[in-house]
């Protein structure tokens, strides 16, 4: 799914989220929070990237997925509208954060 | 490579028949990330959602579908996803080098929509047919829409042994207030859950 932004759309969840209050201030935690949301962590959740953007947004949404507990990323634009050379090495930079190679 | 990490995560599907499994360890491990319970996937179906001059322009080699399945190996992606007749145009040339899923729905955005639907453009037979290891489906949760794309998603994949793929691309009302606002929500929400649901029916096996 999308990367979740911090808005609460239905009233009534926002209600239960303030009371209870679910950390919901970084996209680390959201992540966190989705992942939990999906079988209290026991399905494979992916996240999406959207249209193209930089390297270092990217990079810093697939920081937050991983250290959220999310299980990866699929990258379409951001890949296949690059020259392979260029989207080469953006994917594998994206695979070593994952793998915790690089920070 | 089968690790802790992927017999762990296989676990989690208990009801699911062995063939789905060994799909879904497929993609588990396959490509850079193999064994670390991570995934990359190359999805494109933008050249038939958003039209392919908006998708493909600014990288011409990329009108070419065989584009996807070398950039999805070389990059050693888990997986690569796409509609059919994508999917088609490379499957017999690259079989066995990259996991496949076939996306099986698709909408366009041709038309400014504040409840997109879509259309089934490819079935479970033409996954297997294709030695896909799963399908990707679309839910728009938000559209007016969404029960029938749920009811549409739950029960078939599974009894031809593979694995299922909702595409949650959310729709909210902030977003369906204007037309121009939902159609940009509708391109740019995309959502891969690979999980065979445990709701699906048993019966499935």
């Amino acid at each position: 799914m999308k990367l979740p932004s911090a808005h609460v759309e239905q009233a009534a969840a926002k209600k239960v989220y303030e009371k209870e209050g679910v950390p919901l201030g970084t996209l680390a935690e959201r992540v966190r929070h989705v992942v939990q949301a999906a079988f209290d962590g026991r399905r494979i959740v992916i996240f999406s990237g959207g249209a193209a953007d930089t390297d270092e947004t990217v990079f810093e949404q697939v920081r937050a997925i991983r250290d959220g507990g999310g299980f990866g990323s699929i990258i379409g634009r951001n890949s296949f509208q690059r020259r392979k050379p260029d989207a080469l090495r953006f994917l594998k930079t994206v695979m070593d954060i994952y793998a915790g190679a690089k920070k | 490579m089968t690790t802790e990490r992927v017999s762990e995560i296989l676990s989690w599907y208990g009801s699911d028949n062995p063939g789905t499994l060994t799909n879904l360890a497929r993609l588990l491990t396959h490509g850079a990330l193999a064994g670390t319970g991570r995934l990359v996937i190359l999805p494109v179906d933008q050249g038939f959602e958003h039209g392919p001059g908006r998708s493909f322009a600014m990288n011409a080699p990329a009108y070419d579908p065989r584009y996807h399945f070398e950039l999805a190996i070389e990059a050693g992606c888990n997986a690569y996803a796409a509609p059919l007749g994508f999917l088609e145009a490379g499957a017999r040339e690259f079989a066995g080098r990259v996991p496949l899923i076939l996306k099986l729905s698709n909408h366009d955005v041709l038309l400014e929509e504040r409840d997109p639907a879509q259309a089934l453009t490819g079935s479970v037979g033409d996954a297997v047919r294709l030695g896909c290891v799963g399908i990707g489906f679309t839910i728009y949760p938000g559209s007016e829409h969404r029960l029938t794309m749920y009811g549409q998603l739950a029960p078939s994949p599974r009894r031809r042994r593979r694995t299922v793929s909702p595409w949650s691309c959310g729709r909210t009302r902030a977003a369906r207030g204007s037309p121009r606002k939902a159609r940009r929500r509708s391109t740019s929400r995309r959502t891969l859950a690979t999980s065979p649901p445990s709701s699906a029916p048993t019966s499935s096996r």
